[in-house]
């Protein structure tokens, strides 16, 4: 059966790593893994380690039974398990490589800046805030986990404060005639096809939210009370 | 410098079709050499406007598989000089070609012509994107309802994740009297929210619905207003400026009188 390869110890500069076989049922494994234990007792003997799992995904109840099993052993004294890896570590470096090229791109702040008219079709999402510099037409879509800018006339949809951890999202438009806004968790769409937004059209007006419900008004004091109460 | 022009709306029936054969006309009258390509396999219509289809032997599918010359495919039109078509196969649908040969097939075309004249099909898909493979340009014919506006814009956004920038606006169908009165969209309205160049208006015209049918482009007609926007939208494309039509001149006599005397708006 090859039970010996289920459990494969390896001295790194940090420590110890155990790879655990990735196909083998994990009873098979855990008994293979108290055997290494026992085998290598005069090999660990005295010495200080830490331990850092490897090839395999393991549930929480798994990791859980690997953790009792090194507790109640006297083979190795453990001063340290790394954290269980629920990716593979390939993963893990395209992840921190994608959180390189965030950092050093134009979007190192939690904006997206997007250039132009978004139009129909055409989705802009980001999970910071979103400016537009230009119009979002009928049929347009931005969504942002924070707030949403748009330096032109909103005619399509919206929806800010996507991630629910935000505080007091809101949407700012030049002109607010959209099809459809969303501030969290609230929709809103207006009852005759475009919302009206007071007497001047020419000031830029501000959608937030308010007791679950999304209000719109111009921008100025009292509405900003209003929406930071 | 020869230049390959795609004329597309996204929207269906606005009158793609129509636009192609009459600015392809109107190129050609004055002097191009145009070659009008239809893009629309398996749906073609541009044969039946421009009154060729009794002389079409070999399409556009028969050139790009290799079954006949280019030369063989293409039909002259005989009432003016320097005007060519490449028609659509019928039997066939959009997957016979791919933009590779789309491409190909527009750049050998180039090298003859002035102007290639694509006839795109309605939708964003396969026919779509065959048919501005190898544009160098695009004219976006939309009418002034919600919903041809809609499909223009969409189409304008992917005519530019597509590189193709240069990109202008033809309002087809416009009735002025329902605009004056508010029961259709102004062009400005439509420019706003395009945001692109807007390169010609066409009124709507009973005579192009009798043009079209007879298959004798109205561009051809001194005296039809739609032939005449098309005559002046053929030659913006050339560059020239020209000043848009007054679609709202009166054609009876009180109107006329008031206008001189300057009661007209």
């Amino acid at each position: 059966m090859g039970e010996e390869n289920l459990v494969v110890f390896k001295g790194t500069a940090e420590g110890i790593m155990v790879l655990l076989d990735e196909n083998a049922d994990f009873e098979e494994i855990m008994d293979n893994f108290k055997q290494k234990l026992e085998q290598s007792k005069a090999f660990f003997k005295g010495s200080k380690v830490t331990m850092r799992f490897k090839g395999r995904s393991l549930n929480r109840q798994q990791q859980d039974r690997l953790l009792m099993l090194l507790a109640n052993q006297n083979v190795i004294n453990i001063s340290f398990v790394h954290a269980f890896e629920t990716e593979s570590s390939e993963q893990e470096d395209n992840h921190l490589a994608w959180v390189k090229e965030q950092l050093d791109s134009q979007y190192a702040s939690l904006s997206h800046f997007h250039y132009g008219i978004v139009r129909s079709g055409h989705h802009v999402d980001y999970q910071g805030n979103v400016i537009v510099l230009g119009d979002v037409n009928p049929g347009g879509l931005v969504t942002a986990g924070g707030n949403v800018i748009v330096l032109g006339a909103l005619k399509g949809k919206a929806h800010a404060g996507l991630n629910l951890k935000n505080d007091k999202p809101f949407i700012v438009a030049y002109t607010m005639h959209p099809i459809q806004i969303g501030i969290k968790n609230s929709i809103a769409q207006s009852p005759n096809g475009e919302f009206i937004c007071g007497t001047t059209t020419n000031c830029p007006q501000i959608a937030y939210l308010h007791d679950e419900q999304i209000y719109v008004d111009q921008i100025d004091f009292k509405t900003l009370n209003h929406m930071l109460k | 410098m020869s230049q390959v022009i795609v004329i597309t709306s996204g929207k269906g029936g606005v009158g793609k079709t129509t636009t192609s054969a009459n600015v392809g006309t109107a190129l050609a009258l004055s002097g191009r050499q145009v070659v009008l390509v239809d893009a629309d396999i398996g749906l073609r219509n541009l044969d039946v406007v421009m009154g060729l289809e009794n002389r079409i032997v070999y399409d556009l599918v028969d050139v790009v598989e290799g079954r006949c010359r280019l030369r063989q495919a293409l039909i002259k039109d005989k009432r003016f000089d320097g005007l060519f078509l490449l028609p659509a196969a019928q039997t066939r649908d959009k997957s016979a070609v791919s933009p590779e040969q789309m491409k190909k097939l527009t750049d050998s075309l180039k090298e003859e012509f002035d102007y290639v004249i694509l006839d795109c099909p309605a939708g964003i898909e396969q026919g779509f994107k065959n048919a501005i493979a190898g544009a160098d340009r695009a004219l976006v014919v939309t009418t002034p309802e919600v919903s041809a506006v809609r499909d223009a814009d969409r189409i304008i956004g992917l005519l530019e994740s597509h590189g193709i920038s240069n990109t202008q606006l033809i309002i087809n169908r416009v009735r002025m009297n329902m605009v004056k009165r508010g029961d259709m969209m102004a062009m400005e309205d439509v420019v706003e929210i395009l945001a692109i160049d807007l390169i010609g208006v066409v009124p709507d015209d009973e005579n192009i619905v009798v043009s079209t049918n007879k298959g004798e482009p109205a561009a051809a007609e001194a005296n039809s207003l739609a032939g005449k926007a098309f005559r002046n939208i053929a030659e913006r494309v050339e560059g020239k400026e020209i000043p848009f039509l007054d679609l709202q001149a009166d054609s009876n006599f009180v109107g006329r009188l008031k206008k001189v005397f300057g009661f007209g708006h």
